[in-house]
């Protein structure tokens, strides 16, 4: 045997998300069995993330703080269950999630979205020049985006916070493509309904 | 349309650190709880399922059955079962003294079973061994408390024999009367042990005459002895 599969697809090269899949499998993997430093490395190079998630879901800093802590505690506890046939990022996602709805539920009350412009670190953030930042004084704006629904806002968080693309979004909330470019279609379309200044978006 | 971006909020650091620190302790903890667990699967899905729920039916039986077993005789169907919880009862008692109160108990048990074999004369005479054989053994834990405990603890136990004594007596005179002949047998020797009983008490400090207990109104039988700790109304 050679190795070679001649009828097999040809090697292509791997990106580094894939990279990174491989190795968040691995050290999932590592942390089912035991390894607490290989959860470790999982929480360093994710909590930023699921954090900016919960903020935008939930727009407080305490309960952000709660729930991503409540994210990483169940997922500590989940990993033994945890298959890398899906990101290990969607999976964290998916936790959190679940974690932001259980808490709505038992709060039934949720900070509007847009509060989320008065964070006390928002200082810190990526192209401070952008559209939507500029338009966070709109009232008009903050009530559009106050009605969208929980998955758009996912959409637009994914998309806009984390600056992921198409690809990486449907990935991640296990939809299609075209599914996620409707549904960011459908809430920038929401958006614009109400925003005095089109152009921004 | 450009591609705007939201103001990305970030994590406090000391939140950030402190989560990690917690985390990483959880699952220093969680390993090692699972480690323990790992023997527990196959011995779960193996025998120890089935046994627990067997062990499950036969305690609820048991519960079932044991409301009907405390009122049962000896010779009925639950009997057995009553005599089983005694025994458990008498296993877990801490020291010598609740032992000796325990057999006291049984002991009473037998009595009062005794008496209701009034009317049922064929289940007298294994009443009525029942009832010796407790007696004998209240005796026997009596006799051995007394040669090992000192003071204070004799004297408690010297309390037991004459609260015994002064229920047993009165009643056993009674149904000595009343039993067949064969049971009858059995009233006399137990009235014998309680005497027996009543002579191994400690001497009695001067002046405290007593009597053999008696049922108010009930004339003095020819048992009665002096006690040093003096008998009760």
């Amino acid at each position: 045997m050679s190795g070679e599969q001649p009828n097999g697809p040809a090697e292509r090269p791997v990106s580094p998300n894939e990279r990174s899949a491989d190795d968040d499998a691995l050290l999932a993997t590592r942390a089912a069995s035991g390894d607490a430093e290989a959860f470790g490395i999982l929480y360093d190079r994710y909590v930023d993330v699921v954090y900016r998630y919960v903020y935008y879901r939930v727009r407080n800093e305490a309960e952000a703080e709660d729930v991503t802590s409540d994210v990483f505690f169940k997922a500590l506890r989940a990993i033994p269950r945890y298959t890398p046939r899906q990101p290990f990022l969607a999976w964290l996602y998916r936790i959190a999630r679940n974690s932001v709805i259980d808490r709505a539920r038992r709060q039934r009350t949720q900070v509007p979205f847009e509060d989320a412009l008065l964070h006390p670190h928002a200082d810190r953030v990526v192209d401070p020049d952008a559209g939507l930042l500029a338009l966070s004084d709109s009232t008009t704006v903050r009530e559009a985006i106050g009605r969208l629904t929980p998955l758009q806002q996912e959409v637009i968080v994914l998309r806009y916070v984390e600056g992921l693309d198409t690809r990486a979004i449907a990935r991640i909330i296990g939809r299609r493509d075209g599914t996620v470019r409707g549904i960011e279609f459908r809430a920038l379309g929401a958006l614009r309904q109400i925003l005095p200044s089109r152009e921004a978006l | 349309m450009q591609d705007p971006r939201l103001p990305r909020p970030a994590i406090r650091p000391d939140f950030r650190s402190r989560l990690r620190a917690q985390l990483t302790s959880e699952a220093v903890r969680l390993a090692e709880e699972r480690r323990r667990r790992r023997g527990w699967p196959s011995v779960w899905s193996g025998w120890l399922r089935p046994a627990l729920a067997v062990a499950t039916v036969a305690l609820v039986l048991a519960l079932g059955t044991g409301v009907a077993a405390a009122g049962s005789l000896p010779g009925d169907a639950g009997y057995p079962l009553k005599r089983a919880v005694e025994e458990t009862q008498l296993a877990l008692a801490p020291t010598g003294q609740a032992r000796v109160e325990i057999l006291a108990s049984h002991a009473q048990r037998r009595l009062e079973e005794l008496a209701k074999t009034v009317q049922r004369a064929d289940r007298a005479p294994t009443a009525s061994a029942e009832y010796e054989a407790a007696l004998m053994r209240f005796a026997e834990a009596v006799e051995k408390l007394r040669a090992a405990e000192p003071g204070t603890k004799r004297d408690a136990v010297t309390d037991v024999v004459d609260a015994a004594r002064e229920r047993h007596l009165p009643l056993l005179e009674q149904l000595k009367e009343r039993l067949p002949t064969d049971a009858r047998q059995g009233i006399e020797r137990a009235i014998e042990q309680h005497e027996k009983l009543e002579r191994g008490k400690p001497s009695s400090p001067p002046g405290k005459p007593t009597e053999r207990p008696t049922r108010t109104g009930e004339r003095e039988g020819p048992r009665a002895t002096a006690s040093p700790r003096g008998g009760r109304p």
